[in-house]
């Protein structure tokens, strides 16, 4: 059964570079939010077993939206991985990200390989 | 200059960085950051972002449009006819994203700024008049095969910056 991947990010070129490679390794992208707040909706919705969340969008951020997600984990019992792809990477904010329970942290920009090596991580 | 060679540098390496693993391309500057007037024209695609923290200020790109439409294409794999699809305008604002994020990402580290990012906006028009706020900043003229580029850097010191 495909992975489903629910991809979080303010940028339109993000969602299609990301779902580009997703689709082309064989990873369902069930869901597309542009902001913290509907990612955190899509998710209970969709419970995808990953998400590639952006940190710096309007709305809601994506650190406010991991720490939702999180609960919404434990409340359902549910398990889903985060991985935080950003273009702002300084120690102070990847530390803050490890600590909300993000499974891995990735600079922007991103190759294939970045990406599909951040997935079988997941596995 | 009296903000610092040091919180510059950064930028210049992240254009170059970025161009080059997103788009494929090299970036030649042209000399040395110098002083900018409080107006800028618009080469045909403009993207600004701004960043707060322990100082203040902002990051711009201006590029000539078939420079704009190149980077677009390359990224994307894609052929655009013009600057004003959509997916032309987010690859330049996401790309402006990324190399200040990464270049104040470093600002971070080192000085420990706590400097964060505002969503970047872009804009098209040739010749445009782009006011800069009445804060110190600087430009760079930069080439590419593609067609030219300007980058503009301007700080504000907004309190206890030491080290820089």
């Amino acid at each position: 059964m495909k992975k489903r991947v629910l991809i979080v990010d303010d940028s339109p070129l993000i969602h299609s570079l990301l779902r580009k490679t997703l689709l082309k390794y064989g990873y369902e992208v069930c869901g597309d939010a542009k902001n913290g707040r509907e990612g955190v909706e899509m998710f209970r919705q969709l419970m995808p077993d990953t998400v590639f969340m952006d940190i710096n969008m309007p709305v809601m951020d994506g650190l406010e939206a991991v720490k939702n997600i999180k609960q919404i984990c434990e409340e359902l019992n549910v398990k889903a991985r985060i991985i935080m792809l950003s273009a702002i990477g300084d120690d102070e904010v990847t530390v803050k990200a490890r600590n909300l329970g993000v499974f891995i942290f990735l600079k922007k920009p991103f190759d294939d390989y970045t990406i599909i090596s951040a997935m079988s991580m997941t596995e | 200059m009296s903000t610092g060679v040091q919180l510059y540098e950064p930028f210049i390496s992240s254009v170059k960085k970025i161009f080059k693993d997103m788009a494929n391309m090299d970036v030649v500057f042209k000399g040395a950051f110098g002083s900018e007037s409080d107006e800028i024209a618009s080469y045909g695609v403009t993207s600004v972002i701004t960043y707060t923290g322990k100082i203040k200020g902002s990051f711009l790109i201006n590029l000539e449009p078939g420079l704009a439409l190149a980077v677009a294409q390359n990224v994307n794999g894609i052929y655009y006819d013009s600057v004003k699809d959509s997916m032309v305008l987010a690859t330049i604002s996401e790309m402006n994203n990324i190399i200040a994020g990464n270049a104040i990402s470093t600002l971070n580290n080192i000085y420990s700024l706590g400097l964060w990012l505002a969503p970047p906006y872009v804009f098209t028009g040739r010749d445009a008049i782009i006011c800069i706020p009445k804060i110190p900043s600087a430009s760079i003229d930069c080439q590419t095969i593609y067609g030219k580029l300007k980058v503009n850097v301007a700080f504000e010191r907004s309190g206890e910056v030491s080290g820089c």
